[in-house]
Order: structure tokens, then sequence, then C-alpha cells
């Protein structure tokens, strides 16, 4: 019950992602424009290209929907809204992510297109850049939380959210979440002008609605993934845990789109020169700073 | 839940979005079925019809970067554990780490220095 | 050579049934890489109807992982500017010429209009001049901002691509208060570009051209060329016209150039203070050759044209983006896809106006 409680709310949520991308997109503001759009899209052919690696091409958007689920699932929403609270929690979301880089890639190899194939191989060089500014931020968390069970993650921040606690790590995890979501100006993968869509190039009808399905949960569950571990999850005052979770998510989100509406795509190698010339010292550093407080100011 | 159920139910989880690809397919399909036309499969190259299979050797161009990576993902498994008991243990811990990631960061200046950090 | 075969040939049969692949065997006979590493290219046609780049233009790129290794630039829809044999009539030929770019069929047809004018030897009136170059630099605004919104869909700035078109849109409909009006919304998006994060390290060092007599426009103008049709231009002389330049000549410089010149060209028109659209002119029974240049918002064009009793039996048309496509090749060579195609991009091409 639960489960289905918090599945149907995530959907909810990349509903409102869609609303939110569309309105974007479009400048106009339609409460109905992502269900059209899926309706289109189911309505129309789904073609699959000549010589497709057949496995690859149908696996990748549902693996693609999969990893953010799986994602979502050890994410509390409130106290007890919270599919399977592992005691590895923090690092399974990590593992789950870890599958937006395979479903990637079988999309790009799977359909034999130059645009996707491209694409692919992009995605695993963006992989390599933010990779890190999202693990070692996550760790920085957990020492202070003394444990990966994402409950305790937000009980720790009772006193102070982890915002405050550990800015630098929330700025890095918050831009390497959106690299993640391969979301504007990350958006190498499925570039329109570079690639005229690159690893969504081959991909129609119901496939694509499954794919676009995808990334919107994906947007939602980094979203939630910050609101967790960075922004004190459910806490706030009046208001119940499971609203505050859900204003956090939905405000989180915006942000992300609302940032790569305003700038231009980045350059592949200036990422991954960023990455590891400035993000990788910064989130040691961030370790280092968050090791020394734990140990005078919990 | 304990541990074993918490795992099933993810595996429900995952099942289930199968089932809900499958009935979206199923879906699809009602609405019609894809006309078999000619040239319709052609991958999407921007107007013109032929090309090269596109399965090569490809030129990753970042793999100075990919080598890096790789020592520093290992690092990575080093270090959850010792952030769950970080704060139990102490100073100790702080400095075990820090030795420890001062040679990696150390392994980063040199490949930055040897010119990994670059599009090759 | 056949020494290494045949001993992959016996390390082969020594497997066994097990296929062996020898390293050197696999990639003897493939192309290498900059960096000495033998890899498989493979050849991409980016267009004709490519989102990231002017509509008509197939660029085909031989890519060799993401980089660039050979280019081949060539226009689809090219070649309008070729007169039928029989020859035209003035107002058929201002007709074909304003057809033949989709682009800027303004500036087409006030340079007909001037070439005939010119072979007929008739000197419009002064007003008439003027606000015909009125009419040029809204078209030059309107155009640079069609620019800005391409710009904006390649590489991804969704903003720009929405807020330029939507200026665009009002440009090219725009009445003298109206394009006036336009003048402090240009300002906010010069100042808000130039302050844009990405963008700058986006466009800077991209593609950059060195001078040369194969440059116009824009394009020149940004690499430190003074190369400008109109500063020859006595009417242009006369509201004090004065070139923009800059010295770097890569895709930031020539996005600084173009947002400077629609400023200049707001100016040009408030001194004006009236449009005129180039009319067909009478040319009667006139016969005679003519010559006309003028600043078309990607470059210079030249048209010169033969009139023989009031038809127009040859035309030689010149333009910019016949030039700056042979640049492809050079500029490309070994960028990355991305900054390749922000590279074509920079340049502006109108693939409908190659003459070749």
């Amino acid at each position: 019950m639960n489960t289905l409680v918090i599945v149907l709310s995530l959907l909810a949520g990349a509903y409102l992602v869609a609303v939110l991308e569309a309105w974007l997109a479009t400048g106009r503001f339609r409460l109905a424009a992502p269900a059209w759009a899926a309706v289109a899209l189911l309505g129309r052919e789904s073609i699959v290209p000549r010589t497709p690696d057949r496995i690859f091409f149908e696996t990748a958007p549902v693996l693609l929907l999969i990893a953010a689920l799986l994602a979502a699932a050890v994410l509390p929403l409130s106290p007890s809204m919270v599919m399977a609270n592992l005691a590895t929690g923090a690092l399974f979301v990590n593992a789950a992510l870890a599958y937006v880089l395979v479903a990637l890639l079988m999309a790009g190899w799977g359909s034999d297109s130059a645009y996707a194939l491209v694409g692919g191989w992009r995605f695993l060089g963006q992989v390599i850049a933010y990779s890190m500014l999202i693990v070692m931020p996550i760790t920085a968390v957990a020492m202070r939380a003394e444990s990966l069970l994402t409950t305790d993650i937000v009980s720790s921040q009772e006193a102070v959210w982890n915002i405050l606690y550990q800015p630098i790590g929330f700025v890095l995890f918050f831009v390497a979440s959106m690299a993640v979501a391969f979301l504007p100006p990350f958006d190498l993968p499925i570039a329109v002008g570079d690639l005229a869509g690159g690893v969504e190039a081959e991909y129609t009808g119901v496939r694509l609605a499954v794919f676009r399905l995808g990334r919107m949960v994906l947007v939602i569950t980094l979203a939630a993934a910050t609101t967790v571990f960075y922004l004190g999850g459910w806490m706030g005052p009046v208001l119940p845990p499971w609203a505050w979770s859900a204003i956090k998510i939905l405000a989180v989100s915006a942000a992300m789109l609302l940032g790569g509406y305003t700038l231009p795509r980045i350059r592949e190698a200036h990422l991954l020169a960023w990455c590891w010339k400035l993000g990788i010292p910064l989130a040691l550093i961030n370790l280092f700073i968050v090791g020394v407080m734990v140990l005078i100011w919990p | 839940m304990n541990a074993l159920q918490q795992y099933g139910l993810l595996l429900a989880l995952i099942c289930g979005v199968i089932g809900l690809v499958l009935i979206l397919f199923a879906l699809a399909r009602a609405i019609g079925r894809t006309q078999q036309e000619p040239g319709k499969n052609v991958p999407a190259t921007a107007g013109m019809l032929s090309r090269d299979p596109v399965w090569v050797r490809y030129h990753a161009r970042y793999y100075g970067y990919a080598l890096l990576f790789l020592a520093f993902d290992m690092e990575m498994a080093f270090m959850y554990p010792w952030a769950v008991v970080y704060k139990q243990t102490g100073l100790v811990a702080l400095l075990d780490m820090g030795v420890f990631l001062a040679i990696l960061f150390l392994g980063l200046l040199y490949g930055w220095s040897q010119g990994a950090f670059r599009r090759q | 050579m056949t020494v290494e075969r045949a001993h992959a040939g016996h390390a082969r049969a020594q497997h066994g049934d097990m296929p062996f692949m020898s390293m050197v065997e696999v990639t003897e006979d493939l192309p290498r890489s900059r960096d000495g590493l033998p890899m498989e290219w493979v050849e991409v046609p980016f267009g004709p109807m490519f989102p990231g780049l002017p509509g008509g233009l197939l660029l085909t790129l031989t890519l060799d992982g993401d980089a660039v290794a050979k280019t081949r630039v060539r226009s689809v829809v090219g070649g309008g500017g070729v007169l039928p044999t029989a020859g035209l009539s003035a107002t058929g030929f201002i007709a074909h010429l304003e057809a033949m770019d989709p682009l800027a069929p303004v500036a087409y047809r006030l340079l007909a209009c001037r070439a005939l004018e010119a072979a007929a030897g008739q000197v419009p009136d002064g007003e008439i001049r003027r606000r015909r170059i009125a009419v040029l630099e809204r078209e030059r605004i309107a155009s640079h901002l069609g620019w800005l919104a391409m710009l904006g869909l390649q590489t991804g700035f969704a903003w720009l691509e929405r807020h330029a078109t939507r200026m665009q849109l009002e440009c090219l409909r725009a009445d003298l208060p109206r394009i006036l009006q336009l003048r402090s919304t240009i300002q906010a998006l010069t100042a808000r570009l130039v302050r844009t994060p990405l963008l700058r390290s986006r466009l800077h060092g991209s593609g950059i051209v060195r001078p040369s007599s194969d440059l116009r426009g824009p394009v020149a103008r940004a690499a430190g060329m003074r190369c400008d049709a109109r500063i020859d231009d006595e009417t242009y002389a006369a509201l004090a016209f004065e070139m923009t330049e800059r010295q770097g000549g890569d895709g930031f410089d020539r996005l600084h150039i173009r947002l400077d010149e629609m400023q200049q060209s707001l100016a040009l028109i408030q001194s004006v203070g009236g449009f005129a659209e180039p009319a067909s002119t009478a040319v009667g029974s006139a016969s005679g050759a003519g010559h006309a240049s003028l600043e078309t918002p990607r470059g210079e064009a030249q048209l010169r044209l033969v009139l023989e009793s009031g038809r127009v039996v040859q035309a030689q048309l010149d333009t910019a983006t016949t030039y700056h496509m042979k640049l492809l090749p050079d500029l490309l060579d070994q960028q990355e896809l991305g900054d390749a195609l922000t590279t074509v991009c920079s340049l502006d091409l109108s693939p409908w106006e190659v003459t070749a």
C-alpha cells in the first residue's frame, strides 16, 4: 500500500516536472500538455531501425525507468513513507544511478545510428566527469549521519540542514544531479543542436514515451535525493512531513529545469576539465571540512 | 520489514515497471500497428538516406580521465564504510583517510601534470 | 606485411577452432588519429535538414570518435542566381533575385534594383536611397536576430532561441515607432548575452579565422578586417556610419559584432526616419551593363548584369556564403563535433545564396 502511494506520488511529481518542462519549452502553461503528448506518442508508430541490437534497443528505455525508480525506492518522503529503508540506502542510490549510464549507452549503441552512438559515448564521458561529485558529497553526508540509512540521514539534519552544514557539497551534488539527469546545460547525450536528439533520435512512439517518462522520474528522484541529503527531507514547521517533502522536491526540480533554461550547453571538454580540476579538489576539501566539523560540532 | 523482504519489494518494483511498460506497449499496439514502408527504418540522418554502419572502434577522447577515474572509483568503495564509523573512531579515522586521500590527490596532480586532463 | 599475416595465420592455426584476433592484424588498415591510435572513422551526414544548421546546408563529416576528421560541404538549395536563357524582364529579375534567398529577400531585391538602375543609367532620389537603406538595416536586425535564435537552438540555449525568435518576428512586421521601441529590448539582450555564463566559454576560441580575402561581412569584421560595402557608400557616409570591428576572429567576436551591428542599424533607421521598400524600376527599353554591391546581413554581395532592350540577359552574382563555405574543411578539422557545429552556426551561412 505504502509502496503504491509512493510510486503514484513519484509519477505525479514526474508529471508536474513534465508540465514545467513543456511550459519552459513553449512559453504556455498547460496542465494537460504532457498528457496530450503522451497520448500522441502512444498513437504514433514506434519504428525500429533496420539493423538494431534488438535487446539493447528495447531494454534501454525500460532500464532508465527502473534505475530511476530503484533509486527513489530508498528515499523517504516522510518517516514512514519509504519503500525499502535499506541499511545501505545512500550507497544504493549510487548503485541504481549507475544504471542510467548503462541505459544510455545501450540506447546509443542499440540503434546503429551515428547520432545515437556519439550521444551514448558522450554520456560515458559525462559520467566520468560527474560521478565523483555524486559519491564524494554523499560520503560527507554519511559521515555526519553515521549511517547510510536515508531516514537517519534526514534525522541527522535536525539541528541544521546539510545545505548550511556543508554548502560546498550541496552545490557540487546539485550540479552533478543535473548532469545525471542530462538536463540542460548538461544535455550532451540528447543534444538537439549537436546530434538531432542523440540517444533519443531513434526512439519513436511508445518507446520514446517510456524513455521520456524514465527521464522525468529520474529528475524527480534526483530532486528527492537532494532534498533528503541536503534540505532536511520531510522536516519543516506546521505542514505534515509528506507535504514538506513534496514542496522541497518540486522546488529543487524546478530549480534544476530553470537553471538549464537560461544557459547554453556546456562543452564536453570543459565539463570534464572543470569537474576534475575544480570539482574533485573541492569535493575533497568538503570531505576534510566536514570531517573536522563532525568531530568538533556535530 | 527485514532486509530480505525489502529486496523482494525492489524486485517486485522492477517486475511492476516491466509490467507497466508491457501494458503501454499493448495499448499502443491496440491503437494501431506500425506500417511497413520502404525507407522508414533507416536511422535518422537529417534528410540523407545512405549511411555506413556505425558499430566501429570508437575513439573516446577522454581516456586520460577514464584511467584516473578507475583509481578514484576504487577509492570510493573504501569511503562508504569509513564514513559510517568515522565519528566513533574519531581523529584517527580522519588521519587514516587523510593520508590515503592525500596520496590519491597527489596521483591526480601527477596525472594533471602529465596531460591526462585534456582531450586527447 | 606478408610476414605478419603469415604469423597471424600461424597463431590462428595453433589455437585450433578458436578465432584468434591479433590487434596488429585487426587494426593495420585503419586510419590513424592524430594521437596515433588506429580507429575506424564513420561518415555522417549533417543536413540538409539538421536542427542545429541552416536548412539546405549539407555537411558531410567524417567522424573520428566525436572529432571531425574530414569535412565536405555543399548547398542543396543554392544556385538560385542562375538566369533562364531567354532572359528576364526587369520586374521578373527583381522578383527572381528576391525569391532566391528567403533569408535576406530585401537585400537581394535592393541589389537587383540598384544594378538595374546602374545599367539603365538612372539615379534614384536621395530620400528614396536613404529610406531604402532603412529597410535594408531593418532586415539586418531581423537577420541577426534570426541568427541568434539559430545559435540558441544549436547550443541548447532555450531562452535565447525563444526570445530571439519572438523579437525577429516583431522586427519583421515593425513600422518605425515599433522598431525604435525595440532598442531597449536589444540593449537588454546584448547586456544579458555578454553576462551569460558558459556562453563565452562555448564560443571563445571556437572557429578562429585569420584575415584573408575569402572573408566577408561580420565574419571579416570580427577578424579585424576593414571589410564593409557600407563604408564606401555616400548615403551611409551622410548618415555618419562607422564600421564596427573586433580583433579575435572567433565565435565570440562574431557574436559581439552582430550584437553591435543591431544597435548600429537601429541608430541608422532612426536618423533616416522612414522606410521605402525597393520598388521595381522602370528601365524601359534601356540597354547597358550595370554593377552594384551592397552589404547584406552576411556580407558584401556584388551583382553585375547586362541589360538588352529592357531584358536582363546576363547576371553574375557574388555572395558571402559562397566564400565562407570554402573555409569549413580547414576550420572544422579536429574540432569536437559540438564545437564544429557551433563554428558552422557562428559563420551564419545562407545555403540559398550560394552561387556555384
